[in-house]
């Protein structure tokens, strides 16, 4: 028990010292300026902390680490508070753990609630991270015993805990949600296998070798289809507000993150929790906190993914706490929690600091510095955001054609920032169409992306464990817990579902003879491109095959489930014109897991078209781009678009095009060197690569 | 002195003359081209990893020490395993030398080792240098049984790895297949950090693969407390502080000559640890002045300290040893390039 109170006495020293070394207005100052710079590269969509962090790092060479790990820490630990900006005002996720913001964000948005939705994300992120750097800075005594109890066996135990979340998250249409995991993991496992090197899935091509990257799929499944909607509908995203009303939808937040704080402090510790974990993706912390806000929340089954703000709260408390967390490992293994946190390792080094036992004894004081950086960051964030949040509100307000060119570009670009690579945008392009069609169909989006994520370290720990433990590991105490948890999980909504349709029984009575209907060609499309993957499987070595395998087959047997289900169930109202009505009705009364197009009062024919219309577009960018390269492309994509949509009058989109391509220019050409790819006109006419990008 | 031989000196002393003309004419052109110009920094990994870390490091002092003083741009170019950058500099990237790629060394032996096609051929780069010159060395927890490299060849290990194509699941291949060790490979950790803390937590004894300078740098107190025993050198001639410390040379233990061939052929790697490239066809002038400039930023003590400050181990070696190296090894006997190659790629059907 002494021994206790010494330790706590010391911690507390080191803490107070961290705090008050803090405190010189210098350091304060490039803490500052990391927030700012964090905020922004955080809203554009796609460009997360990364970029940013590697650019800065030069500079903090000749600074002391107090101040080193300040400017780092406050980028790193903002982006997270600049992420929801986009989710909510435009349904573009600004980063990989934002992504279930969107979810009831963006409808709060269009019920003119952005000022709300925003404040509640802010005070969130806020509160989030504080609890998230407080869980740290308790948790250090225990921090290496516990990282050194978690082998493989539990970091395989919490992803399938993870995935587990797709029941939760699937809600009404649990054999579509199942499936589209089962899909998201299969995604995952293209590329160089690690078990023995097949490369799977790759077609010949250098750039499917390591995987698909995240950030083209997220915006291709989340960012395009609301863009496509939007698009369709002509409108604006939100009606006209007040300025009044913003303040007061701001205060309004506050109070909602006030009022759900107990929330804020589960969520916030999932986020911290899984963040500490090395070696499992934070990216679908958000997902697995809003899952867990919606098993555990009331009435959260009828309001969540309408615009219910304890959505935007669970999510965006989780995102801010997990870079806290991604420090542990970071500091205690020298095993970097994210990529950020891998550069942050290169800063440890220049300053002399090895991670690992002298970081929770001999530098305290500097591990503490990094807690309160944490901390601080996210109070300054948040203000700057408060600061600013007027005015971002009001963009909601825009016409589809001010906002469109302008988020397209931005979109496309973060796109490209995943891997530089063609590749990427072809991606963003496939993965919209399949987004768009699984939106309108009613086929949950959230499972596909928890698949993704985790697919590949339940791949990779499940046969760490076999091959070193058999299937002992079975048996260790904390694994036995969480796959119970996951199973209670996986069963309990579908033992509820049979139940509310009373008995296995009445459901095989209530089938009728097959009828065919256009929609179910979308679930056909995904059982054939399923079962051509699993063919293409057959021929690979058993450790590349195992998996895909095993997940193909339950993927093709949840879809045919799900196929019958549509073709043979008995209807139970007259037949609606909407696509989105019709597909409502399939899924039946409870809640629809994903967001729902508000554009069913348009004819399928008109829906049709502009949909055609917007993916039209994206291809012309495609192609212009690679003639003529990526920032004249924008400036004609610009006009064209303005034109043809609009059209708008001509003094508003010369100086519309002219200041989106200055910014892009100076922000991405000249800050970030970004390796615009080859263009044709480049190649040919090698006179005009004076023209940036060409 | 007769005609004859004065006429011989003139010509000697005029060719002298003209040939340091020409270098000087050559010295001011490289410096023309690179004037104001930026050159192309592709790093085949992510930012933050330890490749990035060095090729950023060498962008901020290689400008100054080129003719004309160019400015260097590192920019990231992730994807297999940096084959794709690679294929980059090989084909698409300009041959003017103003690109240059920091690339895995398994790029330059993958049409060597590697089965699967890439798009460009290793032998035909002009090579600017390697940042280090590891030794790879297997190591086990001091605790286990394992108590040198014999006891290895009769008593199972269970050692962590990447995957194949990593040197970490590579090499110990090479000696379970050449040398009859008794090596379980477990495969699957992302990266090096996750290795070692599995090696920590005791879910696998050791590896085999990993650089010994970066490994004595980044966990000095795994030596200090004896927590782990170096067992074997995988490397040609093996470095002064383990020879020192009586570790063997793995390809020592060969017991014919073309064993010994097929262990140096895998773990010449390790020569060339951090290997930057230029594409075939830049002119040699260039190539020249981009050479004297990798050599003369590598022994700038600004940035020895800086290496020294992020405990990164620069032990450069040159663009000409670097391409005698890599023609000798493309220029093995087919059957040692064989033999290797099915070492490297065997694995037990289970």
């Amino acid at each position: 028990m002494e021994g206790f109170g010494a330790e706590a006495a010391f911690m507390a020293t080191a803490a107070g010292k961290a705090f008050f070394t803090l405190m010189e207005p210098h350091r304060l100052m490039f803490l500052g300026l990391g927030c700012i710079m964090g905020l922004v590269l955080g809203i554009v969509p796609g460009i997360g902390g990364l970029t940013g962090t590697a650019m800065l790092l030069p500079f903090t060479f000749a600074m002391d680490p107090y101040s080193a790990f300040a400017l780092l820490l406050g980028l790193g630990a903002t982006t997270a508070t600049g992420d929801p900006i986009p989710a909510i005002l435009f349904g573009v996720p600004g980063g990989a753990a934002s992504a279930a913001t969107v979810l009831d964000g963006f409808p709060m948005a269009k019920r003119g609630e952005a000022g709300r939705a925003l404040s509640a994300a802010y005070m969130s992120s806020l509160m989030g991270g504080i609890f998230g750097a407080a869980l740290l800075a308790v948790s250090i005594p225990i921090l290496r015993p516990v990282m050194l109890y978690l082998g493989s066996p539990e970091l395989l135990a919490f992803s399938i805990l993870g995935i587990s979340m797709v029941a939760v998250l699937s809600g009404s249409a649990p054999l579509r949600g199942v499936a589209a995991g089962c899909f998201g993991i299969m995604i995952a496992m293209i590329g160089s296998d690690p078990q023995t090197g097949t490369l799977r899935w790759t077609f010949d091509s250098l750039y499917l070798w390591d995987g698909l990257p995240l950030t083209p799929l997220l915006l291709g499944i989340f960012a395009l289809p609301e863009l496509c909607d939007l698009l369709i509908a002509r409108t604006t995203i939100s009606k006209e507000i007040d300025k009044k009303n913003i303040y007061r939808g701001q205060w309004q937040g506050v109070k909602d993150c006030m009022d759900n704080w107990w929330l804020i402090v589960r969520c916030s510790w999932i986020g911290g929790g899984i963040g500490s974990i090395p070696g499992i993706s934070a990216s679908v912390v958000d997902w697995l906190a809003y899952g867990h806000a919606l098993k555990t929340e009331k009435g959260a089954r009828e309001t969540f993914g309408k615009g219910d703000v304890r959505g935007v709260i669970a999510s965006e408390s989780s995102n801010n706490a997990k870079e806290g967390g991604a420090l542990v490992p970071t500091i205690a293994f020298g095993v970097p929690g994210s990529a950020t946190m891998a550069i942050l390792l290169g800063a440890f080094l220049i300053h002399g600091l090895v991670p690992g036992p002298d970081m929770l004894h001999k530098h305290l004081d500097i591990t503490y510095t990094m807690v309160w950086s944490v901390a601080l960051a996210n109070i300054l964030g948040a203000g700057l955001c408060y600061a600013f949040s007027p005015q971002f509100a009001r963009l909601a307000t825009l016409r589809y054609t001010l906002i469109l060119p302008a988020v397209l570009g931005i979109v496309y670009i973060g796109a490209f920032e995943a891997s530089r690579n063609w590749g990427d945008l072809y991606a963003l392009l496939f993965f919209g169409v399949i987004g768009w069609l699984m939106k309108q169909f009613k086929w949950p989006r959230p499972p596909l992306i928890l698949g993704l994520v985790l697919g590949d370290s339940i791949e990779r720990y499940m046969f760490i464990s076999v091959e070193r433990y058999g299937f002992t590991w079975l048996w260790r105490p904390v694994v036995a817990v969480l796959l119970i948890m996951a199973l209670v999980g996986l069963l309990r909504p579908l033992i509820a579902d049979i139940r509310r349709q009373g008995g296995p029984i009445r459901m095989l009575s209530s089938f009728q003879m097959p009828a065919f209907h256009p929609s179910q060609l979308f679930t056909m499309a995904f059982i054939a491109v399923i079962g051509t993957m699993v063919a293409v499987a057959l021929q690979w070595h058993f450790s590349a095959k195992l998996v895909p395998l095993v997940v193909g087959t339950i993927a093709l047997t949840v879809a045919g489930l799900s196929l019958f289900n549509e073709m043979c169930r008995k209807p139970t109202a007259a037949r609606v014109a909407g696509l989105g009505e019709q597909a409502q009705q399939e899924v039946g009364e409870a809640i629809h897991m994903d967001l729902t197009s508000d554009t069913g009062h348009l004819p399928v024919r008109t829906i049709v078209e502009r949909a055609a219309r917007f993916f039209g577009y994206l291809l012309a960018f495609m192609a212009t781009m690679a003639v003529i390269g990526f920032i004249p492309t924008v400036a004609i994509f610009v006009v064209v678009f303005m034109r043809l949509e609009g059209p708008e009058r001509w003094s508003l989109v010369i100086p519309y095009a002219v200041c989106l391509v200055l910014a892009i220019y100076i922000t991405f050409d000249r800050f970030m060197s970004v390796p615009w790819p080859q263009s044709l006109l480049g190649i040919f006419v090698p006179a005009m690569k004076f023209i940036p990008s060409v | 002195m007769s005609i004859g031989s004065c006429v011989r000196h003139a010509i000697v002393a005029g060719a002298c003359a003209l040939w340091a003309v020409d270098l000087a004419v050559a010295q001011d052109s490289v410096e023309q081209f690179y004037k104001g110009k930026q050159i192309q920094l592709v790093v085949g990994s992510s930012a933050g990893g330890g490749y990035d870390t060095y090729a950023r490091l060498l962008g901020r002092y290689l400008g100054n020490a080129i003719p004309g003083n160019p400015t260097v741009v590192p920019q990231n170019m992730t994807g297999a395993g940096s084959n794709r950058a690679a294929g980059y500099i090989y084909s698409v990237a300009p041959k003017d030398g103003t690109a240059i790629g920091a690339l895995f060394p398994g790029a330059v032996l993958q049409t060597l080792l590697g089965d699967t096609p890439v798009q460009h051929d290793p032998s035909k780069f002009n090579y600017l240098g390697s940042a280090n010159n590891d030794v790879y060395i297997c190591f086990v927890r001091a605790d286990g049984p394992i108590k040198s490299f014999q006891d290895v060849l009769t008593t199972e290990t269970i050692l962590g790895a990447s995957n194949p194509g990593a040197t970490t699941y590579d090499l110990p291949s090479v000696l379970n297949n050449v040398l009859g060790a008794k090596f379980r490979i477990v495969t699957g950790y992302p990266g090096s950090r996750e290795l070692t803390l599995a090696i920590e937590r005791g879910e696998v004894q050791g590896a085999c693969g990993i650089g010994w300078t970066g490994l004595v740098n980044f966990y000095p107190e795994w030596f200090a407390k004896g927590f782990i025993k170096v067992i074997a050198q995988l490397s040609l001639a093996g470095h002064p502080d383990l020879n020192k410390a009586g570790v063997p040379l793995a390809s020592r233990l060969a017991k014919t000559d073309e064993d010994r061939q097929v262990m140096e052929l895998v773990f010449s790697q390790g020569m060339f640890g951090r290997p930057f490239v230029l594409p075939p066809g830049v002119p040699p002038e260039r190539v020249a002045a981009l050479r004297k400039g990798f050599t003369e930023a590598f022994a700038d003590k600004n940035l020895l300290a800086e290496a020294g400050k992020m405990k990164l181990d620069v032990e450069p070696i040159s663009g000409d040893d670097l391409q005698a190296l890599v023609a000798r090894l493309y220029a093995s006997p087919t059957r040692v390039i064989e033999r290797a190659r099915q070492a490297v790629a065997a694995r037990p059907q289970r």
